[in-house]
């Protein structure tokens, strides 16, 4: 399910199915996998998922504190479905790069770091 | 006779006919005969009439050092009763033959007397004279052996002796096929009883993990032993300084209420040797393959009490510990009695195997047990213990935690609560869910009662109370991103209702219900517990006699059952049909809809708080 299609320098996660507690591990081994090239932009595509719940935001925040301390950047795709739904519940819209292009549409270079 | 015939056969041609068809009989009765001792009957009966001898005697070799006998013919009972059952031994003539694998002929008595003076009296009692002593072989496999006696002298010709030797080869592979077969049934016994077994095994292993309590699964377990294994079976299990019996079974439950009336009025001897109560202190099995009624009489206390256990029956018993890791847990009994059946020491490993296999199950079932009650405990801190009475409202709640899954114990992160504010009239009131499970999220929930409790008694207002909370929360959660979403309320009791203050931290808007209309209570924030800035938004409202407020937690509207997700829709029309609305029947009525759209299996913790300003 990990995505590589991106270039080296940035690297693309596409979660698919239900995030809840009970896959929340699977969907982290899949982030840490990426994170593990250290890509100057790790983006994560929440919008295939058909269900997320408050898990899909901790899993955000947690790989959000990890980019911020290894000075990488962070981004992710909500779409217009229940990712959206869970984030501008929580009131995070503002909180996180939101990229909302085609999943194969190559990502802005990043404008700053 | 044509010229074509052999010369050989010229000779004596009639009794050398007479053998050929003999031995042609024989080999197609051979073929009829299935057991040992209906082949070893054939040799001596058909060889004998051939020979004219008078008495016969075929063995079976049954080990390395015995012969038993298969069958006997001609010879006294008193001369062969001692040697029905004989150890091989040299210098015997039957023990060479059997030992050198060459006949031994003997043709007369003085010949007996030469070669085997010890043995000559027996030999030749019974006036007999003559003995031919064959063994019974086939390839390298010794299977007995066959003694020929004649009353009187005797020549064996070449062509006799070719003859015996013939008649022997074919009796040998007799027996050999026999004992194949009987070897080959033996070992298919054998594996029908091991798949028998393993597949109660399976049986018993997925009753033990079925989600019941450890009674009803040792219940079951002893109910399914009863119906398969065993006339009666019995579970006993140590509980402190007792050996308590858990489970009773037999197919007719007349018969267990028949025990269960005779242990009470005679209860079980604690030291009776073998017994359940023993076994289970002691770990070390019982068995009694066969019951004597001597056994039973001692027993029993008095006649009466013998004369109720003699008409259980009992026949046969095995008492295997339950004990896991060097602990003992109890003990299982299994009794034939009525079916006459008896336990053999293959049924005695089965059912230590049986015992160990439970006592795990059981082990892990009760390691379980405790965390769930942990859980439980933990939990109930967690909530108010009562909802508090308060003139001018009526408050109703209602909590659940997720449906365990397999051996996972959850402590939901889910908080309702409702404090007494710092002046008469005024009071507070929370719904929060805490992201994710466990201590670490219990941890968090106690954190947000216990401050939003101190915070309210400070006097601070909703909005003040939940960034008090959110710095509370960075203090104690850095790094762990337990995040919380919390609406936060606080009430001023009124002439026509209540005034509400509501603020909001990223939680699901809570509904009004007010006049058959539902209205959710917009009040977009910033969950709680991960930036030092939150957005928190505050509104106020006028709670009207007779309006209610409904508070809950994400895990009613994104309930998912078959027809998808539950969500605020549902919600809101559930709401708004309650006919005759009161706190208790809105909060019961959301709690069983939500269930039943889950059907029974909730994948997250539930919490709805409704708040009701009395008409």
């Amino acid at each position: 399910m990990t995505d590589l299609s991106e270039p080296a320098e940035a690297v693309e996660v596409v979660l698919t199915g239900e995030l809840d507690i009970s896959t929340f591990d699977q969907a982290e081994r899949q982030v840490e996998e990426a994170e593990r090239a250290a890509p100057s932009l790790l983006v994560i595509d929440l919008r295939a998922l058909q269900f997320v719940d408050s898990t899909g935001v901790r899993l955000i925040l947690l790989a959000d504190q990890r980019a911020t301390a290894a000075g990488r950047r962070l981004a992710i795709r909500l779409g217009e479905g229940p990712a959206l739904r869970v984030f501008a519940a929580l009131g995070l819209t503002g909180r996180f790069e939101v990229l909302d292009t085609k999943p194969n549409e190559s990502v802005q270079t990043p404008k700053s770091l | 006779m044509s010229d074509a015939v052999p010369p050989g056969l010229l000779v004596d041609d009639g009794a050398h006919v007479l053998r050929v068809a003999a031995l042609q009989r024989l080999a197609g009765e051979l073929l009829g005969a299935t057991t040992p001792a209906a082949i070893g009957e054939l040799v001596v009966t058909t060889a004998a009439d051939l020979l004219d001898a008078d008495a016969a005697m075929s063995y079976s070799r049954t080990d390395e050092q015995t012969l038993e006998v298969l069958h006997s013919t001609g010879w006294p009972d008193e001369v062969t009763r001692p040697y029905r059952r004989l150890e091989l031994h040299p210098g015997r003539p039957l023990s060479d033959a059997v030992l050198t694998g060459e006949p031994v002929w003997l043709e007369s008595a003085q010949q007996w007397r030469a070669r085997y003076p010890d043995m000559a009296p027996v030999g030749t009692a019974a006036q007999m004279q003559a003995s031919a002593c064959l063994p019974l072989t086939v390839d390298d496999r010794d299977l007995g052996a066959v003694v020929f006696s004649f009353s009187s002298p005797r020549t064996f010709s070449a062509d006799e002796r070719r003859f015996l030797l013939a008649v022997t080869a074919l009796c040998a592979q007799g027996l050999d096929r026999a004992r194949l077969l009987l070897a080959e049934r033996a070992a298919r016994a054998e594996a029908e009883r091991r798949l028998g077994h393993m597949t109660f095994l399976s049986r018993s292993s997925r009753l033990m993990e079925a989600p019941l309590s450890v009674e009803q699964r040792l219940q079951q377990l002893a109910d399914l032993a009863a119906s398969e294994i065993a006339d009666w079976c019995a579970v006993h299990l140590v509980r402190g300084n007792d050996v308590a019996q858990v489970a009773v079974a037999h197919r007719d439950p007349a018969k267990v209420a028949f025990v269960a009336q005779l242990e009470r009025r005679y209860p079980p001897d604690p030291k009776a040797s073998g017994g359940a109560i023993q076994v289970s202190r002691t770990g070390e099995s019982a068995f009694f393959p066969e019951i004597s009624d001597e056994l039973l009489a001692a027993a029993a206390v008095d006649e009466e009490h013998l004369a109720l256990i003699r008409s259980i029956g009992m026949r046969s018993a095995v008492v295997v510990p339950l004990s896991v890791r060097g602990r003992r847990l109890g003990a299982v009994t299994l009794v034939h009695a009525e079916s006459d059946r008896r336990f053999d020491a293959n049924d005695l490993a089965f059912a230590e195997q049986l015992a160990a296999t439970a006592a795990v199950a059981l082990d892990n079932a009760r390691l379980y047990e405790n965390q769930l009650r942990t859980a439980h405990t933990l939990q109930n801190a967690l909530l108010p213990a009562a909802l508090p009475e308060v003139a001018g409202l009526r408050l109703a709640a209602h909590y659940r935690t997720q449906t365990d899954e397999g051996s996972d114990v959850h402590v939901g992160g889910d908080l309702y609560d409702v404090i007494a504010g710092p002046a008469p009239g005024q009071w507070g009131f929370v719904v929060a869910d805490v992201c994710g499970k466990g201590a670490e999220a219990a941890a968090v929930t106690a954190l947000i009662r216990h401050t939003v409790r101190a915070e309210i008694g400070h006097g601070l207002g909703p909005t003040a109370v939940l960034q008090r909370l959110n710095r509370a929360m960075l203090r104690e959660t850095k790094r762990t991103s337990r995040f919380a979403t919390v609406a936060h309320g606080q009430l001023t009791l009124t002439a026509t209702g209540a005034t509400v203050r509501l603020a909001n931290a990223g939680h699901p808007p809570p509904l009004m219900l007010h006049d058959g209309q539902v209205t959710p209570v917009d009040a977009p924030g910033t969950l709680l517990g991960v930036y030092q800035d939150v957005e928190i938004s505050e509104v106020t409202l006028e709670l009207r006699r007779g309006d209610i407020l409904v508070l809950y937690t994400d895990g009613v509207t994104e309930a998912r059952g078959v027809d998808g997700f539950y969500g605020a829709q549902r919600l809101a029309q559930l709401v708004g049909s309650v006919e005759h609305p009161t706190a208790d029947e809105v909060a019961d009525r959301l709690l069983a809809d939500v269930e039943g759209f889950q059907r029974g299996l909730l994948r997250d913790d539930i919490a709805i708080l409704v708040v009701e300003a009395t008409p």
